[in-house]
């Protein structure tokens, strides 16, 4: 019992390694719930080869649901202002400081024209005399019959959305995410939207496939 | 396992009133093993959803009275029309005078066959394929896409990637127009004729 051997099992210390992987960890739901709550319709977009990335300066973002909604957003914080601010002078609508503020920050919006003042004043009555917060208000889509066929009473108003996208700043761009089950209607409908104004030249937005040539079906 | 206390077999050996020397050490083994699968589980989530982009080039808006004049100009044997339906179904056929309809699916050795097809269609003819700005006496196939309002966006998506990945550069995006229909009509009572014939 001269040499008696090591008792028990050999200790490490975990401590910086517990460090780094809960700051790692911390980064990653960060990021991740992040997207998922900026996001006001969900859509599944459908995989590519194409291996180009996604540029987010100067883009306008047109998101078409699964059922057909469609959905606007603007990638950068000054476009948003200047928009809502072409909006405001030429519908003469006021709307209060802290609305424009809350529609700074939106990444996504569908909200009809017309119901744009009364969602942001906080007044929050609906057209159907509900009342909302500025967070709840409900995001219908924004109404986008074939512009061919558009009529008063039933007027496509992305077209406006993206002439005062374009009137803020004349090198905006324009990309459609659509989702896999959306039907090409309204992809079409919205493509002639942009086609109206001249914009014949705009991205994709899919998801990178796993491997080249490989289909998952 | 690791971060065991092994301080306290040291201590008792000695028993006495000496206060035991307790250790502050926490096994840490269970909460770094959730915090990696945590971590794994989120990393994967953040990076399966990688973002691209297609860049697509829309010929300018034509006026009806063009519509006549817009393929004048094309030998219509270059013309591959592809047509998306509801469910996943597509149908394609080259030329526009009475053209032979196809049906064929998205899966492997079905659409992409046909397109590679008419991308190789030159080699049946025996003249070179067209090479930078050269457009006389050869081989530059044109791919018209055009869906149905009722056809599922990812339909269009995969048509796109398959031109992509098949190395087509010249394709265009059109409406689906009625005279489609009658094409697709007329090729379907040609087929079952001539089936009666064989008969």
């Amino acid at each position: 019992m001269a040499k008696k051997p090591k008792r028990g099992a050999p200790t490490i210390d975990m401590t910086a390694m517990v460090d780094v992987a809960f700051l790692l960890l911390t980064f990653f739901i960060l990021t991740t719930t992040r997207f998922r709550e900026e996001e006001k319709v969900e859509v599944d977009t459908p995989s590519s080869v194409s291996d180009l990335e996604v540029q987010d300066e100067k883009l306008m973002t047109v998101s078409i649901g699964s059922e057909g909604q469609v959905f606007v957003g603007f990638t950068d914080i000054s476009t948003r202002e200047g928009v809502l601010k072409l909006l405001m002078q030429e519908k003469e609508k006021a709307i209060s400081e802290d609305g424009a503020r809350y529609f700074s920050t939106l990444q996504e919006f569908g909200v009809k024209i017309d119901e744009i003042d009364s969602w942001l004043n906080e007044e929050g009555e609906s057209s159907a005399g509900e009342s909302f917060t500025l967070e709840s208000y409900p995001h219908e889509g924004i109404p986008t019959p074939d512009p061919d066929s558009a009529t008063v009473e039933n007027p496509n108003e992305l077209k406006e959305w993206i002439r005062w996208g374009r009137l803020t700043d004349q090198r905006m761009r324009f990309a459609i995410k659509g989702d896999v089950d959306t039907q090409y209607e309204i992809v079409s409908n919205v493509i002639s939207s942009l086609q109206d104004w001249k914009i014949n030249q705009f991205s994709l937005i899919t998801e990178q496939e796993d491997g080249e040539g490989e289909e998952e079906e | 396992m690791a971060d065991v206390d092994t301080s306290q077999d040291s201590g008792k050996k000695g028993s006495g009133p000496k206060t035991k020397k307790k250790s502050t050490r926490i096994d840490m083994t269970a909460m770094v093993d959730v915090a990696f699968l945590l971590l794994t589980f989120f990393v994967l989530t953040a990076t399966m959803t990688n973002t691209n982009v297609m860049e697509l080039t829309m010929p300018p808006k034509v006026d009806e009275s063009m519509e006549d004049e817009k393929y004048k100009e094309i030998d219509e044997k270059k013309i591959m029309t592809i047509l998306l339906y509801e469910k996943d179904t597509v149908k394609h056929f080259v030329g526009i005078t009475n053209p032979e309809v196809k049906n064929t699916t998205f899966a492997e050795g079905g659409i992409d066959k046909a397109i590679r097809g008419h991308l190789n269609y030159d080699r049946v003819l025996g003249i070179p394929r067209c090479r930078g700005r050269q457009a006389e006496g050869c081989w530059d196939p044109i791919f018209l896409i055009k869906a149905k309002p009722t056809s599922r966006y990812k339909n269009l998506i995969d048509l796109l990637d398959e031109l992509a990945i098949e190395g087509a550069t010249k394709y265009a995006i059109d409406k689906f127009s009625p005279a489609d229909s009658i094409v697709v009509a007329e090729s379907r009572i040609k087929d079952i004729e001539g089936r009666e014939e064989d008969e």
